[in-house]
């Protein structure tokens, strides 16, 4: 069913139904205290029928004294002297957000940081993974002749520390801009780096890089970042 | 859509839309007729006298009046239900519920667990599993009926076994004291005494979700959007998980790509008249809560979380943060220090003076410090002993002594010195499973206030607002994809400091004119060495107050 139009009871329309409501004989004339009294009445009868707004607030993008309760929801400090418009366009905007973590969806925040942003696709062929979750809890003891596995013999440790690690796992983002690394780009990096650590699954690493070359990292199992000096 | 002055959401006091809006327009139009009695201009009195309380105009406005204060009564119920923490039980539950986080998605009670002492034949078993409810597992019932399951298979050894059990039930009712006996009812083997005891106190029943706690967790869901099981989503899912949850810590990657570490706190229970509190154990998950998380959250039988992910479902290991507070109230009056010249008062060179023996069954305690008794007294006993009391780190309040007298070896020296302490009677001390305890030697002591109460809650409510750590230092690889979410700067710091001097000062109100953090024993908590472990969070611990 339609929703009716929400019909605000203006002076004009509490006049004329007032008019209205009484015969042509009682009405009284133009500048009778009758008439007088009706328009007075049509006017609060205006004013004391404004309800109709709370509706309004309802929604961040028609809300008007309400923009400081969504501003409070949603934990967002607008500029104050933005106008109520586009105040309500950026409520909006975040009330209805949605995020996810397809490829798609990465590549495209990630350009909207830097449009020269690229994800970096690894080849089957080069990729890394461990067997399945075998050393997480395990009280293991690398110098027990009973362990097995790789000897991640790390002082005090009694668990893996890469019990499920996979390159599968691992999102490359790579910030494909000309020339030595600019503070823009290091902007850049750190504005990537704090999307992908809100939008990418928990158990999803992620690499934020500029330009080409190889990398040396601190991960043993990172092996495949050796190469021609261009990622693959 | 006019502009956004003429879509303004107004109200109006009683009396405006009458007296303001009808009869102020009355009365202008008034003003520039004819009376047709005079053939003259109305004058001021006639139109005051036309208008005035109890004229026909008046009751005829002020009926208009109350007319439009029923519906701004309306339009006000409606603004209320936009946000979720002032809806109505229905629109929260019907509207903001359904929207955010699904139909029916207030959460039920949740059981308690706890560890019971099982008596019999020595070689018996006494069946148990992890799997909640399970047939096959030793079952018992407490003194109203509600029942609870072994989660572990134990053999009785020396006429005694120790297991640990959840509740089949739940709610708060399941946390059962020390001592409760319980019956045993289905799956025990012959040779197992019939009842058992309650040997730790319970823990993690909790009643259904409150209005609170539900439309806090659906502004949760507005406010950080969980999408792909990022971290928000990892949050959403721990606390759906059990009505118990406080909140979920999360540290992606922790164990490196293709793992989480789900670190959760347990809610703090309302506190019951009668019952003692919690402590600062409080938020430590129990084991029930634990196991209904990880049920949850780890793959392949969870519900939400993909097969191939690694999760590591932890609690928060507590490292008390042990303080001194200097707190300027009145001395010699309720509402301030007890007595007028209250002592111990601070010392530099002993901060925190505690018990170094406790003798005499108990009542007969010594201290030390460096500070006089009032008027370098030798002995002071009886009405003008002074008022002390121990700060009992259990369950974080001061307990009062009844002292008889306190002796001084050397009166009036400024050196260090054993002070004994006699007692009347034994002060209210509870150990961590809320049994009544002797003081113990480096129980702190502090000068009375009956205010102890309040300054115990301000401080505990402030512990209470710290989240857990992080897993792995800022130098570590994995910092940047590990550190901890929701993000300590935003919500649930992990650093304790100056901030509780706020809730102190607000919990006090007028009473105390000013307090001060002298020191602290810890900041900010440790990173574990075993990231199973799960992380460190400070909590409150031993403390001792002081005149400022």
């Amino acid at each position: 069913m339609p929703t009716p139009p929400n019909i605000e009871m203006t002076p004009e329309l509490a006049y004329e139904a007032l008019f209205q409501a009484v015969g042509d004989g009682l009405r009284g004339g133009p500048d009778s205290v009758v008439e007088a009294w009706r328009a007075s009445r049509a006017e609060g009868l205006s004013v004391a029928t404004v309800d109709g707004r709370a509706v309004l607030q309802a929604w961040p993008d028609r809300a008007t004294d309400f923009l400081p309760v969504y501003e409070e929801l949603l934990g967002v400090a607008l500029d104050p002297s933005l106008s109520v418009e586009d105040r309500q366009a950026a409520l909006a905007v975040l009330y209805t957000q949605a995020i996810d973590a397809v490829l798609g969806s990465i590549v495209l925040q990630l350009q909207m940081i830097d449009p020269l942003f690229v994800v970096v696709g690894m080849p089957y062929e080069q990729s890394v993974t461990t067997e399945i979750g075998v050393r997480a809890f395990s009280d293991w003891d690398p110098l027990d002749p009973a362990a097995s596995g790789p000897a991640f013999d790390l002082p005090g440790r009694t668990v893996s520390l890469v019990p499920n690690y996979s390159t599968d796992f691992i999102v490359y983002a790579w910030l494909n801009t000309p020339g030595p690394l600019t503070s823009t780009d290091q902007r850049s990096l750190n504005l990537a780096a704090d999307q992908l650590n809100s939008m990418l699954p928990a158990w999803v690493d992620f690499r934020v890089f500029k330009s080409a070359g190889f990398i040396l990292d601190l991960d043993l199992l990172d092996v495949t970042m050796f190469g021609d000096g261009v990622l693959p | 859509m006019g502009s956004p002055d003429e879509r303004a959401f107004v109200v109006f006091q009683r009396g405006y839309v009458r007296d303001n809006i009808i009869l102020a327009v009355f009365r202008n139009k008034l003003r520039l007729m004819v009376n047709p009695g005079t053939g003259l201009l109305f004058t001021e009195d006639e139109v005051l006298r036309a208008t005035a309380p109890g004229t026909r105009f008046y009751i005829e406005a002020d009926s208009i009046d109350l007319f439009g204060q029923a519906t701004q009564q309306r339009a006000l119920f409606f603004a209320a239900q936009i946000d979720p923490r002032t809806a109505n039980k229905q629109f929260l539950e019907d509207f903001h519920g359904s929207l955010w986080l699904g139909a029916d998605s207030r959460l039920p009670s949740s059981s308690s667990s706890g560890s019971v002492l099982a008596t019999g034949v020595d070689a018996t078993i006494v069946p148990g599993s992890s799997t909640v409810p399970d047939p096959a597992a030793a079952t018992a019932t407490d003194p109203n009926g509600l029942r609870y399951q072994a989660t572990e298979t134990v053999v009785i050894a020396n006429g005694q076994a120790l297991l640990s059990m959840i509740s089949l039930d739940t709610g708060f009712v399941t946390r059962l004291p020390v001592g409760t006996e319980l019956r045993w009812s289905t799956n025990t083997n012959p040779g197992t005494d019939p009842t058992a005891s309650v040997a730790s106190a319970f823990d993690g029943g909790f009643d259904a979700e409150t209005d609170e706690e539900y439309a806090n967790r659906i502004v949760q869901r507005i406010r950080n959007r969980p999408a792909s099981g990022n971290a928000v989503h990892f949050q959403a899912w721990a606390q759906e998980s059990s009505s118990a949850v406080e909140q979920a810590f999360i540290y992606a990657c922790a164990l490196n790509a293709g793992t989480t570490v789900v670190s959760v706190t347990e809610k703090r229970a309302v506190q019951v008249t009668g019952l003692p509190p919690e402590g600062p154990s409080a938020r430590i998950p129990s084991l029930a809560t634990l196991n209904t998380v990880a049920a949850y959250l780890t793959p392949p039988a969870s519900p939400v979380v993909p097969e191939r992910v690694l999760v590591v479902v932890t609690g928060v290991v507590a490292q008390p943060a042990t303080m001194v507070m200097r707190i300027s109230m009145a001395t010699g009056r309720s509402g301030g220090w007890a007595d007028p010249e209250p002592w111990p008062p601070f010392s530099a060179s002993i901060p925190d003076p505690g018990l170094t023996v406790v003798a005499g069954g108990g009542l007969t305690l010594s201290v030390i410090t460096d500070q006089s008794l009032p008027g370098d007294a030798a002995v002071l006993s009886g009405t003008v002993a002074p008022q002390l009391m121990l700060f009992n780190p259990e369950i974080s309040r001061w307990a009062k002594l009844t002292v008889t007298s306190v002796t001084d070896p050397t009166p009036g020296a400024s050196t260090p010195r054993t002070f004994v302490v006699v007692l009347t009677s034994l002060p209210d001390l509870l150990d961590a499973n809320f049994v009544t305890r002797l003081p113990l030697v480096g129980d702190k002591l502090s000068p009375y206030t009956d205010r102890a109460d309040i300054i115990a809650e301000s401080s505990e409510a402030y512990f209470d607002t710290l989240g857990p750590g992080e897993m792995v230092l800022s130098n570590d690889v994995r910092y940047s994809r590990t550190a901890r979410r929701p993000i300590p700067a935003v919500q649930y710091p992990y650093r304790a400091g100056q901030g509780i001097l706020r809730y102190l000062l607000s919990g006090l109100g007028g009473t105390a004119a000013d307090a001060q953090l002298t020191s602290i024993s810890r900041n900010e908590p440790d990173v574990p060495t075993n990231i199973v472990d799960g992380p460190n969070m400070i909590t409150f611990g031993a403390t001792n107050i002081f005149p400022l």
